[in-house]
């Protein structure tokens, strides 16, 4: 009963994450500031729980009556943009983003627990804000299982009018078993500004991090195609990547998967009404009328000297 | 005095010609460069963009879509056309003089259905024998590749924006016939 109780509730709470916009969680009723809320998160599928893991969920913003939340420090510092994120797959991104910028930077959980025998946290007595649990892997049979980052609203809303204070959550997982093959690992940086070639930076700084750790800084420019790739043997580690000194003009986000980090730099530019298409240029009607010019000429010439 | 303008015009005639078959060889030199690089442009973007997967239109916030910066020119994906085996990167940006070689975006975003890419002959040569029904993809930075289907092909003599922007067309290509100076105008729905 409880677990299709989860079940409903993880659902709704995507669906409730898919729904805040302009960082607002929209329900009529104000939020209750003062009243204690909380997170309680599963780990487990097809009947199988995880005891012992170790989940570490940071306060990314606070909430205001009014439903809208604003960064907190340090995330606040960060070019990392939550406004207007209307996706379930954006806000997929941002906890990509946060994680790979709490692993750099060695930021602290503002929770920290471990799963009981049911695979089960509760994070009872926290305040009202926007939360994101770090992702959690374990190795079981030599396969490794990812529970993904996720973010939460808590309190999330219940339906129009009211809020869940009580929040549960059941993130999604996924698993496969390691080849011990060297893998090609690629980090690629992307733009989002229009193709505004001339503003952006000569080059940019980043820090890759193997299992939270710094494997290698590299300069990304466009000598290298902004790219830069390594060999590592797939054993199951965790990679993540951060630009360093970003652009005041830009929001930066951070998508990774198996092999491939993309670091992608947003710039807001308004959106342009369509230029002038300029016809596309050919030859042809210049090379005709050179060609009918010159045997013009050639006619005149030879009629000339016949006469 | 004749003979003097006589040989003032043959030579003139002479440089002319010479002229249309040297604009010809380079146009051929050109073309024949940028066809060759085509397949390496888009071997690098598919290497540079994480595993393909099925894309579709949502009500993200953000509409505009990623480029990646490759030998200082910025590419926004690839576009196939798997009937007549034609697969082209395409620019991020529009410059009619670009389009010559390789096709560019026009404007709008694959996210919100309103993009164009407009292209010369040389690269969609099947622009004449094209037709209502054919599959066209276009795969973004991102890996996600948006699968479409031609819906309506129009034959015109000026390009304009508003002969472009048609509400009910997710992509839209636009194709220059050098012989004819015709535009053949692809309207695709997903």
């Amino acid at each position: 009963m409880m677990k299709k109780i989860l079940s409903v509730i993880s659902v709704l709470l995507l669906l409730l994450s898919a729904t805040l916009s302009q960082a607002t969680v929209c329900a009529a009723n104000p939020i209750d500031l003062n009243r204690s809320c909380s997170l309680n998160i599963e780990y487990g599928y097809d009947g199988k729980f995880f005891e012992g893991l170790t989940v570490c969920t940071y306060k990314i913003a606070d909430v205001y009556e009014n439903g809208t939340y604003e960064l907190t420090e340090p995330f606040k510092s960060l070019s990392v943009n939550i406004y207007g994120i209307t996706t379930q797959a954006e806000w997929k991104v941002v906890a990509s983003t946060l994680a790979s910028y709490i692993a750099a930077d060695s930021i602290d959980p503002t929770y920290k627990m471990t799963t009981d025998e049911n695979g089960c946290v509760a994070f009872k007595n926290i305040s009202a804000g926007m939360y994101l649990t770090l992702e959690v892997q374990t190795v079981s049979d030599e396969t490794v299982i990812t529970f993904e980052n996720f973010i939460t609203a808590v309190p999330s809303p219940k339906d129009e009018e009211e809020h869940l204070y009580d929040v549960y959550a059941r993130p999604k997982y996924s698993s496969y078993t390691p080849t011990k093959k060297e893998l090609e690992h690629k980090i690629v940086k992307q733009w989002k500004d229009e193709g505004d070639i001339h503003n952006r930076p000569q080059s940019v700084e980043v820090d890759i991090l193997r299992n939270g750790e710094l494997y290698s800084t590299q300069i990304l420019s466009s000598e290298n195609n902004w790219s830069y790739s390594w060999n590592y043997e797939d054993d199951g580690s965790k990679w993540q990547a951060v630009e360093r000194n970003i652009s005041d003009d830009y929001h930066v986000t951070v998508e990774s998967d198996k092999t491939r980090i993309t670091i992608t730099n947003s710039c807001f530019k308004a959106p342009e009404n369509p230029p002038q298409t300029n016809d596309i240029n050919t030859t042809h009607p210049y090379v005709i009328l050179m060609s009918f010019s010159g045997i013009l000429l050639m006619i005149m010439a030879l009629f000339l000297k016949r006469s | 005095m004749r003979k003097i303008i006589t040989k003032i015009l043959f030579a003139l005639g002479i440089i002319l010609i010479s002229l249309s078959v040297l604009v010809v060889v380079h146009s051929y030199v050109a073309q024949k460069k940028a066809n060759k690089e085509i397949p390496q442009i888009v071997s690098s973007l598919y290497d540079l963009m994480p595993e393909t997967h099925g894309g579709f239109l949502d009500d993200r916030s953000d509409y505009s879509m990623p480029s990646v910066e490759l030998n200082k020119k910025d590419y926004m994906g690839v576009i196939e056309i798997p009937l007549y085996h034609i697969t082209l990167p395409f620019k991020a940006n529009w410059d009619s003089k670009d389009a010559e070689t390789i096709p560019c975006r026009y404007y709008g975003s694959i996210y919100n259905g309103s993009l164009i890419i407009g292209a010369s002959e040389s690269n969609i040569r099947c622009s004449d024998v094209i037709s209502i029904g054919d599959d066209i993809t276009v795969t973004d930075m991102t890996g996600a590749m948006f699968s479409y289907t031609v819906s309506d092909i129009i034959i015109t003599d000026i390009i304009e924006a508003e002969a472009l922007t048609n509400e009910n067309a997710d992509l839209t290509l636009f194709v220059k016939d050098a012989l004819s100076n015709e535009y053949t105008i692809i309207f695709c729905n997903l």
